[in-house]
C-alpha cells in the first residue's frame, strides 16, 4: 500500500512527458487480489483468466519500460555527443584540444592547424559559427556568455534527465519486485524469481551505458565549475538566489523528489525479508533541504 | 476447414480500407467469413505452426505484396504470444475500434509466420501506419477468437475488471509500441561491437506463453558514432538521406527503420540548440559586462547546486542498484542449494556421505548468507516465524532437512523459499 502511494507521488512529481510510462502498480495488485480471491477449484476458469491475465499485463509492462528507456537512451546519446564536443571546444586551451581529441574527426587534423580549423574539425558542421564564437570568448577568458551559460544549462539537464531515468528503472524494477512477492505470497506459486531473472537481463534495466554518460556529464561540469572558479569572486551572497532559480527547475524538482522518495521507501518496512534493502544513509543535511524548502516554497521569480 | 483455403488467394484485388499502403492486404474482402473458423481452428489446436504450414503456403505466391523485413520481424514476434496463449481473453471494446478488414490482416499475418523468412531481404519503403495497425490487429483477431469461448464463462463483474484491465494494458502496449515502432522497430544489439546480431529481446515469459520476442535497437554511442561519420561523410543532417547513411554505416542487422527514426532524432537534436544560441547570443549583445558578470555567477551557483544533488540521487541508485543484484543473486543460490538438498534427499535418505557433503555448502551459505545479510535486516517475526516452525517441525525426522531450515530462519527466509519448502516437504515426506 505505501508503496503504491509513493509511486504515484514519484509520478506526480516527474517530468510530464514520463507520467504514464511508469509501472501500473494498482492494476497489477487488483489483479493479485482477484486471483487469490478466486483460487479455490471451482471458479479455476475465472482464477487462471486473472492469473492470465496477470501474467500478460506483468509482459506488457516490462515491453513498455524496454521501449520508453531505450528510446530515451537513444535521445540521450545523441544529446550527450552533441553536448560533450561542444564544451570541450568551450573549457579548453587551444594546445589541450590538441592533445584531447576530442572524436576521431580530431584525429585526423594535424597537430600545427589553427585553432579555428581545429573548431571546424571537432564541432558538427551546423555548430559551426557558433562554436568559433565562444570558443574565441574563452580564449579571452571574457565572463561567460548567455551562449555558454546555456549550454552548461543543457548539459546539467541533460544529467539530470539521464539520472532521472536510472530512477525510473530502479522504481519499476522495485515495483515489479514487490508485486511479485506479493503474487507469490498470495497464491503460492513461485513466480517471483524466474521472472526477476528475466527482468534483470531487460534493457530497460541495463542501465550500464546511461551510467557511464552521467559520469562522463559529471567529469566535463567539474571541469567545468574547476574553471569558473577562479570568475566567482563574490558568490556568497548568491547561494539562496541560485537555490530559488534551481528549483523552479521540472528536473530539479523531480530529482529532489525522488531522493526523498527512495529514502521513504527504504527508511522500514513491515516487511523485511530476505530481499529486501538496507534503509538508506541519512540525505545530506544543507543541500537537500535547501532544495526541499525551495521546492516546497513553489516556484519563485528571481 | 479446407474449403476455406481455396478462396483464400483469390480477392487481391480488393483495396483495404486502413489508411495504410494500398498494396499491403488486398485480400480483405473476403476473409472476414473465413477468418472465424480459421482462427478457433488455429486457436484450439494451441500450436501456429501446422496451421500456418498449411495457410501460409498460399500466401507464399504472392511476393509482390510488400511485406518488408521489419513488420515481417514485429509481427512474427508479435504473434506468437497471443495466439498460442491458451487462456487468454481481449478487450472486447477494441472491436469496435476496428474495421472488419483487421480481422483478416492479423489471419494474414498469423498465418504469414512461416512466410516471412522469404521477405526478410526486402527493404521495402516502408509505411510507419503499416507498424501502427498491425497491432490493433491482434487484439481485436485474439477477442474475435476468444469470443465464443468465454462467452458462457465470464460474469459481468469479471468482464469489466479483466476487460479494463487487458484493454488498457494492450491499448498503452499498443500505443507504446506503436509510438515507439514508429521510430525503433528494432533489434537488440551487444553493446560494443558494431556488427550486430538479430536477437531478439525476450521479455519474461510465463510458463504458459512462448516468449515475447519484439526486437528493439540500442544505439551505443559507438554506433553513434560510426552513423555521425557517415552523415557528416555525406555532408551533414540535412543532406544525408537514410538510405545512404545506411549503405556508409556497412552495420549488419541495421534497417532503413531504425536509421530513418535516428536521423531525425539526430536533426531534432542539431536544429534546438542552434535556435536557443541564436537568440541568446542577441541578449548577451544587449547586456552590461557587470550584470552579465553577477547573472552568470548565480546561475552557475544554481546549476552547481543542481549538479550536487542530481549526483547525489545517482551515487544512491548505484549502490541500490548493486544491493539488489546482489541479494538477487544470493536468492539464486539458495535456490540452487534448495534443490540439490531435495535432490540428494529423495535419492538417499539414509546415506552419511549426502549429509556429510551437504553439511559443507550448507555452512559456507550459512557464513555467507550471515556475512551479507547481517548488516540488512530487521526480522519480521509473525509471518516468517511461524513458517519455519512449521516447517522445523516437518524436518525434525531428516538432519539435513533441518540444517538448511536453520539457514532459512537465520537468513530470514523469503516467503518464495518458505513456500518452496513448504511444497516440497509433501513430496519428501510421501516419498520417504
Amino acid at each position: 500500500m505505501k508503496f503504491g502511494k509513493r509511486l504515484k507521488k514519484q509520478v506526480e512529481e516527474s517530468l510530464p512527458e514520463w507520467r504514464d510510462k511508469f509501472l501500473a502498480y494498482k492494476r497489477l495488485k487488483r489483479l493479485v487480489r482477484l486471483v487469490s480471491a478466486s483460487g479455490s477449484s471451482p471458479r479455476r476458469h475465472r482464477g487462471s483468466a486473472a492469473e492470465a491475465a496477470f501474467l500478460r499485463l506483468l509482459d506488457a509492462e516490462v515491453d513498455r519500460f524496454n521501449a520508453f528507456f531505450l528510446e530515451r537512451e537513444e535521445d540521450f546519446v545523441i544529446r550527450h555527443r552533441a553536448r560533450s564536443t561542444f564544451s570541450f571546444c568551450l573549457h579548453s586551451d587551444p594546445p589541450s584540444i590538441r592533445v584531447r581529441g576530442v572524436n576521431a574527426s580530431a584525429h585526423r587534423c594535424e597537430c600545427d592547424v589553427r585553432l579555428r580549423d581545429l573548431i571546424v574539425a571537432c564541432v558538427a558542421q551546423e555548430l559551426k559559427e557558433t562554436a568559433k564564437k565562444v570558443a574565441e570568448d574563452a580564449l579571452r577568458r571574457r565572463p561567460l556568455s548567455a551562449a555558454e551559460t546555456s549550454v552548461r544549462k543543457e548539459i546539467v539537464d541533460l544529467h539530470g534527465e539521464m539520472v532521472l531515468l536510472l530512477n525510473y528503472s530502479a522504481i519499476n524494477y522495485t515495483g515489479l519486485a514487490k508485486i511479485l512477492k506479493k503474487y507469490d505470497k498470495r497464491t503460492g506459486r513461485l513466480l517471483r524469481l524466474p521472472f526477476i531473472e528475466k527482468v534483470l537481463g531487460q534493457p530497460f534495466f541495463a542501465t550500464e551505458l546511461i551510467s557511464r554518460l552521467v559520469r562522463e556529464c559529471e567529469a566535463t561540469m567539474e571541469a567545468v565549475f574547476e574553471a569558473s572558479r577562479g570568475h566567482a569572486g563574490a558568490s556568497a551572497g548568491t547561494a539562496p538566489v541560485a537555490a530559488v532559480a534551481a528549483a523552479e527547475q521540472g528536473i530539479f524538482r523531480n530529482t529532489v523528489a525522488a531522493l526523498v522518495t527512495m529514502g521513504e521507501l527504504r527508511s522500514g518496512s513491515s516487511t523485511y525479508g530476505h530481499f529486501s534493502l538496507p534503509p538508506m544513509a541519512p540525505p545530506e543535511s544543507d543541500l537537500l533541504r535547501c532544495g526541499c524548502v525551495q521546492v516546497a516554497a513553489g516556484p519563485v521569480s528571481i | 476447414m479446407s474449403s476455406s483455403l481455396p478462396i483464400l488467394p483469390n480477392p487481391l484485388k480488393g483495396s483495404f480500407p486502413r489508411p495504410c499502403n494500398p498494396q499491403h492486404i488486398p485480400m480483405s474482402r473476403q476473409l472476414p467469413d473465413d477468418s472465424m473458423p480459421l482462427r478457433n481452428d488455429i486457436h484450439q489446436s494451441a500450436s501456429l505452426h501446422p496451421r500456418a504450414g498449411v495457410i501460409g503456403a498460399p500466401y507464399s505466391g504472392y511476393s509482390a505484396s510488400p511485406l518488408d523485413s521489419v513488420s515481417n520481424h514485429d509481427s512474427q514476434s508479435m504473434v506468437a504470444p497471443y495466439i498460442s496463449q491458451s487462456s487468454s481473453f481481449e478487450a472486447f471494446q477494441s472491436l469496435s475500434d476496428n474495421t472488419p478488414g483487421t480481422h483478416t490482416e492479423a489471419a494474414w499475418f498469423t498465418s504469414s509466420m512461416d512466410v516471412s523468412p522469404l521477405y526478410t531481404d526486402n527493404i521495402a519503403a516502408p509505411d510507419d501506419n503499416r507498424i501502427q495497425s498491425i497491432r490493433p490487429a491482434m487484439t481485436s483477431d485474439e477477442t474475435a477468437k476468444h469470443n465464443d469461448w468465454w462467452a458462457d464463462i465470464m460474469n459481468d463483474d469479471w468482464k469489466d475488471i479483466l476487460d479494463a484491465t487487458a484493454t488498457d494494458s494492450h491499448s498503452k502496449a499498443m500505443i507504446q509500441t506503436s509510438n515507439s515502432a514508429t521510430s525503433l522497430p528494432a533489434v537488440n544489439q551487444s553493446a560494443s561491437s558494431h556488427s550486430m546480431e538479430i536477437c531478439p529481446v525476450a521479455s519474461p515469459p510465463n510458463s504458459s506463453n512462448a516468449s515475447v520476442a519484439k526486437q528493439r535497437m540500442r544505439w551505443t554511442p559507438e554506433l553513434h558514432e560510426c552513423f555521425v561519420d557517415a552523415v557528416n561523410q555525406l555532408g551533414g543532417s540535412e543532406k544525408a538521406t537514410p538510405k545512404g547513411v545506411l549503405k556508409l554505416m556497412k552495420v549488419d542487422g541495421l534497417t532503413i527503420y531504425h536509421v530513418k527514426s535516428h536521423l531525425q532524432k539526430y536533426r531534432s537534436a542539431r536544429y534546438k540548440p542552434d535556435l536557443s544560441e541564436g537568440t541568446s547570443e542577441k541578449r548577451t549583445a544587449a547586456e552590461e559586462l557587470v550584470l552579465d558578470l553577477k547573472t552568470s555567477m548565480d546561475l552557475t551557483e544554481a546549476l552547481r547546486l543542481q549538479m550536487e544533488v542530481q549526483k547525489r540521487l545517482h551515487e544512491q541508485l548505484e549502490i541500490q542498484r548493486k544491493l539488489q543484484l546482489r541479494i538477487e543473486e544470493q536468492g539464486k543460490y539458495l535456490q540452487m542449494m534448495f534443490e540439490k538438498q531435495s535432490q540428494s534427499s529423495t535419492e538417499k535418505v539414509q546415506d552419511p556421505s549426502s549429509r556429510d557433503t551437504a553439511a559443507k555448502p550448507s555452512s559456507i551459505l550459512n557464513q555467507s548468507a550471515n556475512k551479507d545479510s547481517g548488516a540488512t535486516m530487521d526480522p519480521n517475526r509473525t509471518g516468517d516465524s511461524v513458517k519455519t516452525a512449521e516447517l522445523g517441525e516437518r524436518s525434525s525426522g531428516l538432519g539435513v532437512k533441518q540444517k538448511l531450515v536453520e539457514i532459512e530462519s537465520d537468513t530470514e527466509g523469503a516467503t518464495d523459499d518458505g513456500s518452496k519448502i513448504s511444497q516440497e516437504k509433501p513430496r519428501k515426506l510421501q516419498d520417504s
